[in-house]
């Protein structure tokens, strides 16, 4: 196979070179282009990189490296001036600098407001350098530059582990080739084509290089998979498998700037707050506005709160005060609010998000205790329906981006759906009405490879809350109204009159729509009772439990007597416009939903029963480390050991002189393993003598020496051989 | 050379043969002391068609073994001593005038025998060698324009020494070619000695050999071991040894060496009871068929050295 291989093209080591270093460099850009992608359109900046490439390829012929690397720098450089200028805010530059030193520290790229100058500022200069230096066959070098960008989005967390994986494999590959390349290059000079026949050894070498190479990127892609199985590995940044089986709360409330979309869940029992408040709300912690296609992440900075400080209200007219006073049971490193918080005064210091929520400086403790006054709106029902959608810029340029990559079929199924609804509002409860009634909640499922609201929309049929939410939130954004993700706790137990006692089960996610001349408005599509129960049920099971452990510094267990299993106070999320689904008539909402239901989601031809297919990436991985097993197999000679060994084991006859022959030359395998083999000149029989064989074996000999040298062979001496090689065989 | 489709020869023959190859051996073991392996290759030689060289110092057995050998076969046995002064005529023979008839009549030379033993053969002016050499080769001698054939079975057994080569003519390699196998004898161990001592103060035991087997029974061998088998992955053998020999030094074997060494294998076999020759018999033979076809590039390495590195290092197959 490689020997075929070593006449086509693209296995010479240039070629191999130049492939693995683009994938080295693929790694970066794909991260750049998914950042891109997650806020709009990437034309510029595959131009930038189109433009950076052509470049390269041009001066690198004619530049030498200095100026080429100074041109790099310069790359770089502009860049940096190009961003700095293009932003709208005008940031000191010592902001500027604890931004960068927060982002090569974990704080993900998709939290910058600006990404997408950002990117494209700066993606011109390691596509330069590599592609420069690659053609000039200085493959570490241009390895090094790809490497470095990736590294750095590897700090920022932004590349994905397979991402990152690719990118290590195709530097490895790039420095086994490139110093393949190299050899052949300074050996072949004058050969140029290197047709000749001479250099028959140096490609043997070259082949052997090759595998070498290929083994190695097997190495690479299989032993971080081995080790991800470890206990104690899993679900680090290591591992290439899908982490799951966390619980609700940590993977919306705990998730800090950016939530990922998990699999299966569990629900947590431990008992977070009690709070007191004028009117059962839901407890918010905190909202996402950048949907990147398997998550959310919150832009911006956090802004210091002085204690008392009033912030700014809501554009609505008519509100009302609700009073909380939160008294913490357990650590979280939140705190929770009912919407709209206003004022917040307590022991912990918070700091205020760009989206208007607390968010603790350090974590709470338990003990502690806060007290936070909300403005909720207080509209009626026909008001919200007759908003229009005039929304304020900063407002409609944030909350209604989406990934370029989201499928049009989102926007087409929505616009269906939504057919009659004349007003935002009215879609929105379309949209929460359809979803309750539509998809089964489930804490059970296996999380999708793709856009998360697109796979829910049109394959999946069950989900817990986050699925819900993110679906309607992108499922409105798709119609241009505002809408974001926001997470926290729903009301809790009633324990007594206006006060709440609130576990991880509680914890939640649903909408919040931008209303014109209102403000944020909650919805929640989760169907409710589902997912009541499952909370009842998972308490109930605690309950039943272990109830010694009744630490309150264990985090699992349950204190608390049997809850009273009500809800029944929980008034969902506004208690003047609740859209519940037999009240909701929204106008036009007949039979549409139905029809886009069978229509869309049924036919759809990559339905959830068929598992999905692995991605390019996973794809290219697996390839590499076929090739490079295969490789190390052949290295290691364990095809020619199995030929052998089932050659030395299974002797079928064909016909007399043959069957003489192989019987002997089996024995004389067993013979050679026992004590050696037989050196060239010497003579069977000078053989047999020196290692003492048998007289079985010498037997044999006979019968093939008279077969061999006396031309006699009859099926009854093959038969004979046969047996006795049999014999010899199975006593090794 | 050997055909080798003569297809199977009768087992009889071949037991024959074997049965007179070991007699002679026995036989001449009566007399000779030691030297086992060279009285092999002596019989293989006389079974293989082949004439034998014997070189040594004097006074190792080199006539001794070579008369007793003759003894063995109830044939005509013909002694000649090669000196300085010896006529080509004094070998083949010579036309003699006949006076009571008045024609000349060929009176025939010591060469007209089954066995032939040349007594220090080197000590003979080169045209006299030659005239044994040829006869050697020809099995007839040409005198005076009239050709006549030596008596079947024809064997010579020539002796030559190594001291003394300044008075020798040393044979050139043309004519050490026809020669089957040059074999040394070498000094008899001390045990060896002490019993040939014993056996040969009183009266000599060749005065006591009798013959073992007949002139009939001789050629009758001679045909058996002609059909001795010899297959291809053999005759393949036998050339990459020559070939091998060709590469290294300046002069290897020719092909009349390897037709010799085949047919010296044969013998062997015969010898060892088989009907067909194994790349062993070609292995036992090689040591004294090639060296003396041999001329090595220096002095470093000898035609025997040459000969043992060509069994080690060609592949039997």
């Amino acid at each position: 196979m490689s020997r075929l291989a070593g006449r086509l093209p693209w296995s010479q080591p240039r070629a191999l070179a130049l492939l693995s270093v683009a994938l080295a460099l693929g790694a970066p850009l794909r991260t750049m282009y998914h950042l891109i992608d997650v806020v709009g359109s990437p034309t510029q900046f595959l131009l930038v990189a189109g433009v950076a490439l052509v470049l390269a390829a041009l001066l690198s012929r004619v530049l030498s490296p200095v100026l080429a690397i100074v041109l790099g720098v310069g790359l770089f450089g502009a860049g940096l001036v190009w961003y700095v200028t293009n932003l709208t805010t005008n940031p000191p530059l010592g902001v500027l600098l604890a931004d960068t030193v927060e982002l090569v520290t974990g704080r993900r790229l998709l939290q910058i407001a600006n990404v997408r100058l950002w990117v494209t500022s700066f993606a011109a200069a390691p596509v330069f350098m590599t592609t420069y230096f690659a053609l000039r066959r200085w493959y570490v070098t241009a390895v090094f530059a790809a490497s470095l960008a990736l590294s750095f989005f590897v700090l920022t967390t932004d590349a994905g582990v397979v991402t990152t994986l690719l990118g290590v494999v195709g530097g490895v590959a790039a420095i086994g080739f490139g110093t393949l390349d190299s050899v052949t290059n300074d050996g072949g000079t004058a050969g140029a084509g290197s047709a000749s026949g001479t250099v028959t050894d140096a490609a043997d070498g070259i082949d052997a290089g090759r595998r070498s190479v290929l083994t190695q990127l097997a190495a690479v892609v299989v032993l971080p998979t081995v080790a991800s199985r470890v206990p104690g590995v899993r679900g680090t940044a290591v591992s290439l498998l899908r982490g799951s089986g966390g619980t609700v709360e940590g993977s919306l409330v705990d998730a800090g700037d950016s939530l990922s979309v998990q699999g299966s869940l569990s629900l947590s029992p431990t008992l977070r707050f009690t709070v007191e408040a004028d009117e059962a709300r839901y407890w918010r912690v905190g909202t996402y506005d950048r949907y990147t296609g398997d998550g959310w992440v919150r832009t911006g900075s956090l802004e210091p709160y002085d204690e008392g400080d009033r912030l700014k209200g809501q554009p609505a007219e008519r509100t009302r005060e609700v009073v909380q006073r939160y008294e913490v049971e357990s650590n979280i490193g939140t705190v929770p609010a009912a919407w709209k918080p206003m004022q917040y005064d307590g022991d912990p210091d918070v700091q205020v998000t760009r989206h208007d929520g607390f968010q603790p400086e350090d974590g709470l403790e338990s003990g502690d205790s806060y007290w936070v006054k909300s403005e909720v709106i207080s509209a009626d029902e026909s008001a919200l329906r007759a908003a229009g959608d005039d929304y304020p810029d900063e407002v409609a340029g944030t909350y209604v981006q989406l990934p370029e990559s989201t499928p049009d079929r989102v926007a087409e199924t929505t616009a269906t759906l939504t057919e009659n609804a004349e007003t935002p509002y009215q879609t929105a409860l379309v949209v929460q009405r359809w979803l309750e009634e539509n998809r089964d909640y489930s804490l059970e499922v296996s999380r999708p490879r793709r856009n998360v609201a697109d796979r829910f929309l049109h394959a999946m049929t069950e989900g817990y809350c986050t699925y819900f939410a993110t679906t309607m939130a992108v499922m409105l954004r798709t119609q241009n109204i505002p809408a974001r993700l926001t997470v926290g706790y729903t009301t809790g137990e009633s324990v007594g009159s206006n006060r709440w006692e609130v576990r991880g089960l509680h914890s939640h996610a649903w909408v919040e729509m931008y209303v014109e001349d209102w403000g944020w408005v909650q919805f929640d599509p989760t169907p409710a009772d589902p997912r009541r129960a499952a909370e009842q049920q998972r308490l109930d099971e605690d309950d039943s439990g272990d109830e010694d452990e009744a630490t309150p510094t264990e985090p699992e267990s349950t204190p608390t007597p049997t809850p009273t299993p009500t809800e029944t106070s929980e008034p969902g999320q506004n208690p003047t416009p609740t859209p519940t689904p037999t009240r909701t008539r929204a106008p036009g909402e007949t039979r549409t939903p139905e029809r886009t239901a069978t229509g869309t989601a049924t036919d759809d031809d990559d339905g959830s029963q068929f598992p999905e297919l692995p991605t390019r990436e996973e794809t290219t991985l697996g390839v590499i480390a076929l090739l490079g097993t295969a490789a190390g197999l052949r290295h290691a000679g364990v095809p020619e050991r199995v030929s052998r060994g089932l050659w030395l084991r299974y002797q079928s006859p064909q016909n007399p002189a043959e069957d003489v022959e192989t019987a002997f030359q089996r024995a004389m395998y067993v013979l050679s393993e026992r004590h050696r083999e037989r050196r060239p000149g010497e003579t069977v029989r000078a053989y047999l003598d020196a290692v003492d064989a048998d007289d079985d074996i010498r037997r044999l000999a006979e019968l093939r020496e008279r077969l061999r040298y006396g031309g006699t062979v009859s099926s009854a001496t093959a038969e004979e051989a046969i047996a006795i090689a049999d014999g010899v065989v199975a006593e090794r | 050379m050997t055909d080798t489709t003569a297809g199977q020869q009768s087992d009889s023959a071949l037991r024959d043969a074997t049965r007179l190859a070991t007699g002679v051996i026995e036989n001449v073991e009566e007399v000779i002391v030691g030297h086992h392996e060279a009285i092999e290759h002596i019989v293989t030689a006389l079974l293989g068609r082949g004439h034998v060289l014997l070189e040594d110092v004097p006074g190792v057995g080199k006539t001794m073994l070579a008369r007793s050998v003759a003894a063995s076969v109830d044939g005509e046995f013909k002694r000649v001593q090669f000196t300085p002064d010896l006529l080509p005529t004094d070998v083949t023979g010579v036309n003699v005038y006949n006076q009571k008839t008045g024609e000349f009549e060929f009176r025939p030379g010591p060469i007209f025998a089954n066995v032939v033993l040349g007594d220090e053969i080197n000590r003979a002016p080169p045209k006299t060698q030659s005239a044994l050499l040829e006869a050697m080769e020809e099995g007839q001698v040409s005198a005076d324009g009239t050709t006549r054939e030596i008596p079947q079975p024809f064997t010579v057994i020539a002796t030559q020494n190594t001291v003394e080569q300044h008075k020798a003519y040393d044979l050139p390699m043309a004519e050490l070619d026809r020669f089957m196998t040059k074999l040394r004898l070498g000094y008899p161990d001390a045990d060896e000695e002490t019993a040939m001592l014993g056996a040969v103060v009183g009266s000599h035991p060749i005065e006591r050999l009798e013959p073992v087997a007949t002139l009939a029974e001789l050629r009758a061998a001679r045909e058996a071991v002609a059909a001795v088998r010899v297959e291809e992955p053999v005759r393949a053998y036998a050339t990459r040894l020559a070939a091998y020999t060709r590469e290294h030094a300046r002069l290897g074997v020719s092909p009349r060496g390897s037709i010799n060494l085949l047919r010296a294998a044969q013998g062997r076999a015969v010898l060892d009871g088989r009907d067909y020759v194994v790349p062993d018999d070609l292995q036992t033979e090689a040591p004294v068929v090639l060296p003396h076809r041999i001329r090595t590039d220096s002095s470093d390495q000898t035609a025997e050295e040459l000969v043992a590195a060509a069994l080690d290092r060609v592949a039997v197959e």
